[in-house]
């Protein structure tokens, strides 16, 4: 539990002296105590110092008092409420998106701040005053706005506007846009998005922005005090009171008025806190949760079962839709299937390799100058589970969301099944969609995450309950509808994520580096229980992954994206065995990389040379690729094709030894790959003088044209 | 990367256009009409209207208050940051609670005590007027109050830096053999620095346009105790709009200028906090 007590207090190895620490509080609260809680005591005392009598007759006896009063909850209401939907649209605005001027915009909601108050409400009175832009045309339609209940209201409202939206914008900015994004994946549209989604998100923040903006409505003294006119009993709200009195001498008036407003200064401070310590609470139990959670046995045994509703089903039904015969009783424990699945399985899913479920055509997208897919083409087999494989930055992820509708592309084409969903939306192509870091909505229970995609589409309640309950049972997390994502384990988040994309039985789904976030034995786990669950529910399936492992174990076919171009499509096997290039080659996988050129029918290389019957023309630079358990090592030289080099370090522990070799005369550094019986054989130690030579080699010549 | 959400998140359009909308019938137009007002004069005229004597000693008080107030609370403000973030004491968190009031109390009610307090026979000022200090009605008065007013900008803006300060910063200065004032000044400080120097101009800001409380305490003396917007106020009540007008640009013309200052400090305060 050391954890928690580090998260809740930092810790400080050095620690003040005690004299230096108390001589420091003293001062901090003499400082404080003068400046703000004798002023704070005082008004209460000069408000109550003649009895609570008195104080009364002050307050509710004096009439134009009781008007401010009065006044002043019809005039802040009034201009908070106006404030509060412009803060709502502008945190949205700034927060949610970029767009030219915005960093003018949000500049520009702090001027209030910076403004005079007076300056304020002068702006109002040039505008609408007997002498201003508008005040004739007011005038002939006998309408008041200055020294009236509007100028009022214009000058708070313009005082106040930054509150609410300089609240929200940096709660919007931590909070991010992923669980709006996932919304919208699973097809919820504007108004939904924001009142199920982002409202619970923000209410906090929202509802403290409201406080204060109201506390500074009530108490706003300079602008109204140049638009009011100071029309006792209908113009002055409780400050401009406050000041009337004091000009009038009267002392205890002006004190009961202004011991109210800081009532109201106090109300708000306190609610201030108590949000803020529910806050901290609250933040202190997820990381508690959190850390309980990580402890390695917290993922159950998922390698046990998957219900089985969709097998015996056309593979054009829906997938997993609700079946009465699907209870507790029929289940039946699936093994975790052994390594030598069948192959059939992976390859076309069901003899429907021929139908096209996703084609991709020509599609270019750029982000400024980076063009992150160059003219893109590939197409998805219906049914088939697919992934897109590449280094970070190839472009993969983006052609994910191109897929799903979530980015647009700005030349090209996507279609499903031949019809084109180019400038579909998400909730229209009917997607499922898994994001990386999950974007579980934190405020619901699973039970609801995974129903909100049926929500949204207006499912009737018993068809939501009766899915929702199948699909907790299929991601084996019965038990836990009711609780909410931070009380999960990742493994368990996961699942959540992919059965809340699966419910509204979409035509395809993707997923964006689905085990990224996961420790290594989780993700072994789910990437099997990933692999037998596309098995049994065919519906057409793309991941982004830039670990091969990964995509070799789960996909049917491979794409090897590099720099926003597909570089080979495949079978597992097929990019593996016959990469069409050398990134291919280098990038599943360690090799051996030597320079050198084709000649003759031959690849002439540092130090050895290969056949290479392809190519019989003039000499071409060419590079080859060698991969380590390619390479055999000897003591003695073959007869043409070995290269002396040095074993440099050995490391036996594993299914495999590797060889860490230098080659001195070219400088170059080999990596082998040796089984146990050859290494035993040999007998290797680090420094021995070697030859090794390629028990295979692929030779890729260089384009000129490149 | 311009509209990387513009087309997956509804409500762009509405909640950009609606904003623009807003801030041009609050903000802006107001604003123009104030400019414009002001350059319905000859260049002579506005320079009459702005710079007589008597405006020329409110902007000298109104920036010279503003500005000894908030180097009194620097040192404060730090102080104040400090104990809170870094000593737990009986009532700590409340105290924490307290550094807001200046923010949530009306300006008003602060104008109406601080002048009761230091007059001759309030309560601080029975001690405080017998030495000679005058804290009611005086320059002084002015300081007091926009030091209440501005207090909590520099605790606010250095508290969330000192927090996030890592304990190994700290560590590693005094493992390589600074003294406990020397990591103060030569590692805490210069961390903190953007923002206290930020929270500074914010306080400063905040002092320059200050009204309500001013009014109550410093009797609004010509040229002794009237700060710059009183002036505005008394232009008006004398319907000279263009004066009024013409002494708006010039604070306006100091508060564009502030927020400019201001908003390129926390992008500095921001570029210095992380790494």
């Amino acid at each position: 539990m050391a954890a928690i007590d580090a998260a809740a207090v930092p810790r400080r190895a050095q620690v003040d002296p005690a004299a230096v620490r108390i001589a420091l509080i003293a001062t901090a609260l003499s400082v404080v105590g003068i400046l703000v809680i004798v002023p704070v005591v005082y008004v209460f005392y000069g408000a109550l110092q003649d009895g609570l009598r008195a104080y009364w007759d002050n307050l509710v006896n004096d009439p134009d008092t009781l008007s401010a009063i009065f006044l002043t909850l019809r005039v802040a209401p009034t201009a908070v409420a106006l404030n509060i939907v412009f803060g709502v649209a502008a945190a949205w605005a700034i927060a949610r998106f970029r767009f030219p001027g915005r960093t003018l915009l949000t500049a520009l909601i702090d001027l209030p701040f910076a403004v005079s108050p007076v300056v304020a409400g002068l702006i109002f009175v040039l505008l609408f005053g007997l002498q201003g832009w508008f005040g004739g045309w007011l005038r002939e339609h006998d309408l008041k706005v200055i020294f009236a209940t509007p100028g009022l209201i214009l000058a708070t409202a313009f005082v106040t506007f930054p509150f609410v939206a300089r609240e929200l914008i940096p709660v919007m900015e931590a909070i991010g846009s992923d669980e709006e994004t996932a919304a919208v994946s699973l097809g919820a549209r504007g108004w939904q998005v924001f009142r199920r989604i982002s409202l619970p998100n923000i209410k906090w923040g929202l509802l403290y922005g409201i406080i204060l903006c109201n506390a500074r409505a009530m108490g706003e003294f300079g602008a109204v005090y140049v638009v009011s006119g100071h029309i006792a009993g209908q113009t002055d709200t409780l400050p401009l009171r406050v000041e009337k009195l004091f000009q009038e001498y009267n002392n205890a008036g002006a004190y009961a008025a202004a011991s109210l407003l800081s009532s109201l200064a106090l109300v708000t401070l306190s609610i201030k806190t108590a949000l803020e310590w529910k806050n901290r609470r609250e933040m202190a139990a997820r990381v508690r949760e959190a850390t309980l959670q990580e402890e390695p046995t917290a993922p159950p045994a998922l390698a046990l079962a998957v219900s089985n509703p969709g097998v015996a089903q056309p593979a054009t039904a829906p997938a997993l839709h609700a079946q009465p015969a699907t209870s507790g009783v029929e289940r039946h424990l699936r093994p975790v299937p052994s390594l030598d699945r069948q192959p059939s399985n992976r390859v076309d899913a069901g003899g429907e390799a021929d139908r096209v479920g996703i084609a991709v055509q020509h599609v270019i997208k750029r982000f400024g100058d980076f063009v992150a897919l160059d003219d893109v083409s590939v197409e998805i087999p219906h049914g088939a589970l697919v992934a897109l494989l590449g280094p970070s930055g190839s472009g993969k992820t983006t052609l994910l969301r191109m897929i799903s509708g979530l980015d647009a592309p700005d030349e090209g084409a996507i279609l499903y099944e031949d019809e084109d969903t180019t400038n579909r939306s998400p909730r229209d192509r009917n997607v499922g969609f898994v994001f990386q870091h999950y974007a579980l909505f934190r405020h619901m229970s699973v039970f609801e995450n995974i129903a909100f995609g049926l929500r949204v589409r207006k499912w009737r309640k018993a068809d939501v309950d009766r899915r929702v309950n199948e699909l907790l049972r299929l991601i084996q997390l019965e038990g836990i509808g009711h609780q909410v994502p931070s009380q999960l384990s990742g493994g368990q988040r996961q699942r959540v994520a992919l059965a809340r994309a699966l419910a509204a039985q979409p035509k395809v789904l993707l997923l964006d580096e689905p085990f990224g976030a996961l420790d290594a034995k989780v993700r072994q786990e789910l990437r099997q229980w990933l692999r037998r669950l596309h098995d049994e529910i065919h519906v057409t399936s793309v991941f982004v992954t830039h670990d091969q492992e990964e995509a070799f174990e789960v996909a049917d076919r491979v794409v090897v994206m590099n720099h926003g171009r597909i570089e080979q499509v495949g079978t597992p096997a097929d990019v593996f065995d016959h990469p069409a290039n050398g990134f291919v080659m280098d990038f599943l996988g360690n090799v051996n990389v030597f320079h050198g050129r084709v000649e003759g029918g031959r690849a002439l290389l540092q130090g050895f040379e290969v056949d290479y019957p392809e190519h019989r023309g003039e000499a071409k630079p060419a590079t080859v690729y060698v991969r380590p358990h390619e390479l055999e090592i000897d003591r003695i030289p073959s007869d043409r094709a070995s290269l002396a080099a040095q074993v440099v370090r050995i490391n036996p522990a594993g299914v495999a030894v590797k060889v860490e070799l230098t080659a001195r005369d070219f400088g170059i550094a080999l990596n082998v790959v040796l089984s146990q019986e050859r290494y035993v054989e040999l007998g290797l130690h680090a420094g021995d003088a070697v030859f090794v030579f390629p028990k295979r080699a692929r030779v890729f010549v260089q384009d000129y044209s490149i | 990367m311009i509209d990387v959400n513009r087309r997956v998140l509804p409500g762009f359009g509405l909640s950009r256009g609606y904003t623009m909308l807003y801030m041009s019938l609050l903000v802006l137009i107001p604003l123009t009409a104030c400019f414009i007002k002001a350059s319905s004069m000859s260049f002579g005229e506005f320079v009459d209207a702005v710079w007589t004597e008597r405006a020329r000693a409110a902007y000298g008080l109104t920036v010279g208050a503003s500005l000894v107030a908030a180097l009194v609370n620097l040192p404060f403000g730090v102080l104040i940051a400090w104990v809170l973030v870094r000593y737990r004491f009986p009532g700590s968190r409340l105290f924490d609670a307290i550094i807001d009031l200046p923010f949530a109390l009306p300006t008003a009610v602060a104008g109406l005590v601080y002048s009761g307090l230091y007059v001759k026979n309030g309560w601080l000022g029975r001690y405080l007027v017998p030495l000679g200090i005058q804290g009611a009605y005086s320059r002084l008065a002015i300081v007091l109050v926009l030091t209440f007013i501005g207090l909590p900008f520099v605790v606010r803006t250095v508290q969330p830096i000192l927090q996030d300060l890592e304990a190994e910063v700290e560590e590693a200065a005094s493992c390589l053999g600074a003294s406990r004032l020397q990591t103060f000044t030569r590692v805490i400080f210069p961390t903190l620095l953007p923002a206290v120097v930020t929270g500074f101009a914010l306080a400063f800001a905040r002092g320059i346009g200050e009204y309500g409380s001013v009014v109550f305490v410093s009797g609004n003396m010509p040229y002794k105790t009237e700060i710059a917007p009183v002036l505005i106020v008394a232009s008006l009540e004398a319907f000279n709009y263009r004066q009024a007008a013409a002494i708006a640009v010039v604070l306006l013309l100091i508060s564009f200028s502030m927020l400019v200052v201001i908003n390129l400090l926390e992008r500095w305060t921001k570029r210095h906090g992380s790494y």
